[in-house]
């Protein structure tokens, strides 16, 4: 009985309703809402954690946080927005805790040196003492930005903007609709505001990571709308408390999870997929998949045979630009924050504050010319053991200075970068770090790129450029679906990046795979 | 709200759309397959290297050092030996009779010997201590053999210089085969590819149970300005005129400055608990004093806080795998992963000690001891249910669930 145990034991069924490749955010809200709904789902993730990036490490007496910076779109208990929502729904326990201000801006080469806080007039009151006269100008497009939050949330709740004729859009939408088209650059400029102005509400684009000229207005105004408005939140115990709570439910609720299970191939026939095969050599019938890997893995390496993927799904790939990846330092300091002159929880530090000079900088192997830096002390005062500091100091480089790394240069270069990415800290707390770490773990791209396979490491899926956006992307989902029955879900999904977004794109996709259920039987 | 005007502004997401289309219809039709980011994530860490034996040479008379170079049973894309950190381990992963078992050990070679070999033929070391009745390295001493093959995982764990953190000279305080991790930096200090002053204060029973003695001697002679070696003999030997005892604060007084190092321990259990007191004793800050992590508690009921009612106890496991449920006998002195494997259930793992989470499983029931030094555990997966098997010993019988490699 006991000889080979682990040939003896299939793991799974023969057949499930709904395979999802990968347990991060994505995957898990599929699985929560594929659940809720009374599917049976088995979830594949080949790390031994779900999450992905919403995850820990620790490190002697010290739990790090590993991504989490400001998660938006929860709001408070009294006025939940739509992640606590879901995840209250979905019977998810997590003890969220308010983000402290929105962010301290220190752009030491022009004395700016700013902290705004949450609050769209709390807001705009520090930017009109900051720069005098820019109150009536920063309140209209503060409303825009709200505006166009307003619609897309609306378009959410009733499942596309599609559903509404051109005349409703224009009368009910206008702000959406008139902005679409332009890059947030193009229209901050029909503000007229003084270009300081301009630099203390510009640094949100880093949460995007396209620069101003080219990234999707859209997208920057509900970002702007959503964080000024509804505050941001942590969870207590990391984001892991997040990722492992929605797995606990996932479960409750029928699924099945294996970890250390990785899919290689996402089997189809005559354009339809019928299952997937594990690296183990298992297959598993699914009429859906929904996959958490990037279109780019999934149309070379994955689908299987090849002749199922069509070309123009290489042509979309292709078009698109792989979004910015991640440097990341995480120092566990020996003294409290206050020691070490931290006032803020969140810290964005540039030598400028134009977009393009730090998108230039960003593509090489040059010391980033822009930090952000997170303190989680200063919202969750026991992260740490007493008299400790977690600091994080994040860069969010283009893969492209990353791509001829040698493995023989490798740690010299992530030394190099932290280095240079501390001392920028040093600057602006006056105070030398180095003399206070007692650990620190320094993550690069390839460390994204191991723990979760995103292509070329890229943490925010493809970039929000005008044309490759939410309108774009959303309009045009259903046909550029090229495979029946492969849903996308995460970073590189028409939604886009970060926690709240992977969220929903997971709702999104189990949405598309229940309604093609009801609509067309068994597929 | 106006940008150019409202009839060239309501066109905008049409506008989207033509340019999409366009985009999408002048891009390439061919796949692009590279990623060469997962490229070097795979060569710095990749899943599994397939090695074989090379050499084994017989280093003093309880302990040897196998060579290993990369397999030639798997193909040219078999994953290189990858490079290291000086001071990380591998983790070996093997068959024992009807178990499965995997064991760290500290790489006693320099990362140097990797990567200048690239051209010709890259190797590892590992320099291993017999243990009277140890069920592993007895099997070693009988099985490994130039030509044997054996899978593992490289290069893991946090025992290395960190130039960032560390003050420039290291103090490594070692005993038994505790030096090995301290031989591959001082190969790598050597060979100019370190930057660090290293200071090695040895303890062992007996002069011929010094591991290295002739390396860490010829590293001092041809590197005075960079290796100290400090032997200390615990037991009586006639004609050894170096220090004698343990390594206590006035040994580590003696030859090192207290303020200006930072301080590597790696040894036996006994020798953590003796050398970490001396450093107390000089008031040595957290931060300068880093400690490898020893593998399992050789007797877990030696633990204060063990409870006294589940000593010498055997309990059921009953294993979830996938959609099936094995039922195992357990003993309270073995951790969980002990259990699974000598039941011939692979549950992958590395460092044997709590500390890297590989071996994450889900506890459903029951009650586990985890000594408070070895638990590596997140505190949601505290929360939650989620344990290390590898430091967890059954206390009541146990209900888990297991992720199989």
């Amino acid at each position: 009985m006991k000889r080979k145990a682990n040939k003896k034991y299939s793991k799974f069924n023969e057949y499930y309703d709904v395979i999802i490749i990968g347990a991060g955010l994505a995957g898990l809200s599929a699985g929560l809402q594929l659940g809720l709904s009374g599917k049976r789902c088995l979830i594949l993730e080949q790390h031994n954690l779900p999450g992905g990036l919403a995850t820990s490490f620790v490190r002697g007496p010290f739990e790090f946080e590993a991504t989490l910076h400001e998660l938006q779109s929860v709001g408070t208990a009294e006025n939940p927005r739509k992640i606590r929502r879901f995840l209250d729904e979905a019977g998810v326990d997590v003890e969220w805790i308010q983000v402290p201000e929105a962010y301290q801006l220190v752009l030491p080469n022009q004395n700016i040196n700013v902290t705004l806080p949450y609050g769209i007039e709390n807001m705009i009151e520090v930017v009109e003492k900051e720069v005098p006269g820019t109150r009536n100008k920063m309140t209209k497009l503060m409303k825009v930005c709200k505006e166009v939050m307003d619609s897309l949330n609306y378009f959410g709740e009733i499942g596309g903007a599609d559903k509404l004729s051109k005349w409703e859009m224009l009368r009910n939408h206008s702000s959406f609709v008139k902005t679409a088209g332009y890059s947030a650059q193009e229209v901050i400029d029909t503000f007229e505001l003084p270009q300081k102005a301009i630099d203390i509400i510009s640094p949100y684009w880093i949460y995007v990571g396209v620069p101003l000229k080219r990234l999707s207005f859209t997208v920057w105004a509900y970002l702007m709308g959503d964080y000024f408005e509804g505050g941001a939140v942590v969870a207590r115990h990391n984001s892991h408390a997040i990722s492992v709570g929605m797995d606990k439910r996932v479960r409750e609720l029928g699924g099945q999870i294996e970890y250390k299970t990785r899919v290689e191939k996402i089997l189809a026939e005559n354009g339809k997929v019928i299952g997937v095969e594990t690296a183990a050599g298992d297959m598993i019938r699914a009429n859906y998949v929904i996959c958490g890997s990037y279109p780019n893995k999934v149309y070379t390496k994955m689908v299987y045979p090849k002749s199922e993927v069509p070309e123009i799904a290489y042509k979309l790939t292709n078009a698109r630009n792989i979004g910015v990846t991640a440097l990341c330092v995480y120092l566990a300091l020996d003294a409290p924050p206050e020691e070490l002159n931290i006032e803020s929880y969140s810290y964005f530090v540039g030598d400028t504050m134009d977009t393009d000079l730090i998108w230039e900088n960003y593509k090489t192997l040059d010391p980033p010319n822009y930090i952000t830096t997170i303190v989680l002390n200063k919202a969750v005062e026991d992260c740490f053991p007493s008299g400790t500091t977690e600091m994080s100091i994040t860069a969010l480089p283009k893969p492209d200075g990353w791509l001829n790394v040698k493995e023989e240069d490798y740690y010299d270069i992530k030394r190099f970068m932290a280095k240079a990415m501390i001392e920028k800290m040093n600057d602006v707390l006056g105070v030398n770090l180095f003399a206070h770490i007692e650990e620190i773990e320094i993550a690069t791209p390839a460390t994204i790129s191991r723990y979760t396979g995103s292509w070329n490491g890229s943490v925010y899926g493809y970039e929000h450029q005008v044309w490759d956006s939410l309108v774009g992307r959303m309009s045009t989902e259903r046909q550029e679906r090229y495979i029946k029955g492969l849903e996308f879900a995460g970073a590189h999904s028409s939604i886009g990046n970060g926690y709240a977004p992977a969220i929903t794109s997971g709702r999104k996709a189990a949405a598309e795979v229940l309604k093609a259920m009801r609509e067309g039987g068994n597929n | 709200m106006k940008v150019k005007g409202f009839f060239e502004d309501i066109k905008g997401p049409s506008n989207i759309l033509e340019i999409r289309k366009e985009k999408i219809k002048n891009a390439s039709p061919k796949p692009v397959t590279k990623d060469p980011i997962n490229e070097l994530a795979k060569k710095i860490h990749p899943d599994k290297v397939y090695l074989t034996i090379d050499s084994v040479e017989q280093t003093t008379a309880t302990s040897r050092t196998y060579r290993f170079v990369k397999s030639n049973k798997y193909g040219e894309d078999a994953p290189e030996i990858p490079i290291f950190q000086a001071g990380q381990y591998i983790s070996f992963k093997f068959q024992i009779g009807e178990s499965w078992v995997t064991r760290p050990y500290s790489i006693s070679s320099a990362p140097y010997q990797v990567l200048e070999n690239r051209s010709k033929k890259p190797f590892v070391e590992v320099s291993i201590r017999k243990k009277d009745g140890g069920f592993v390295t007895e099997y070693i001493w009988e099985n490994w053999k130039p030509g044997t093959e054996v899978m593992a995982s490289m290069a893991h764990g946090q025992f290395y210089y960190e130039p960032l953190r560390d003050a420039d000279t290291i103090v490594a305080l070692a005993g038994g085969s505790g030096i090995t991790p301290f031989h591959s930096m001082a190969r790598e200090i050597c060979n100019g590819k370190l930057e660090a002053k290293l200071i090695l204060i040895y303890g062992s029973n007996f002069k011929k149970e010094f591991m290295f003695y002739k390396e860490f001697i010829d590293f001092e002679k041809n590197h005075p300005d960079k290796i100290k070696f400090v032997p200390v003999l615990s037991g009586e030997e006639k004609g050894w005129d170096g220090e004698t005892g343990f390594i206590t604060k006035d040994i580590i007084k003696k030859y090192t400055d207290i303020n200006n190092s930072t301080f590597f321990i790696c040894g036996p259990q006994v020798m953590y608990k003796f050398v970490e007191k001396e450093l107390n004793n000089l008031k040595i800050p957290r931060k300068r004093i880093r400690r490898e992590v020893f593998g399992e508690m050789p007797d877990i009921y030696s633990m204060d806080d063990f409870p006294n009612s589940a000593k010498n106890k055997k309990y059921s496991i009953k294993v979830h795998i996938g959609k099936n449920i094995v039922d195992i006998e357990a003993s309270s002195s073995e951790s969980v992963l002990v259990a699974l494997e000598r039941n011939g259930i692979k549950n992958d793992s590395h460092c044997r000690s709590g500390e890297c989470g590989f071996c994450r499983s889900q506890l459903l029931k029951g009650e586990i001891y985890v000594s408070p030094e070895n638990d590596g555990r997140r505190e949601a997966d505290k929360i939650y249910g989620y344990f290390h098997p590898c430091s967890s010993y059954p206390i009541s019988s146990l209900e888990i669930r297991i992720s199989l490699a």
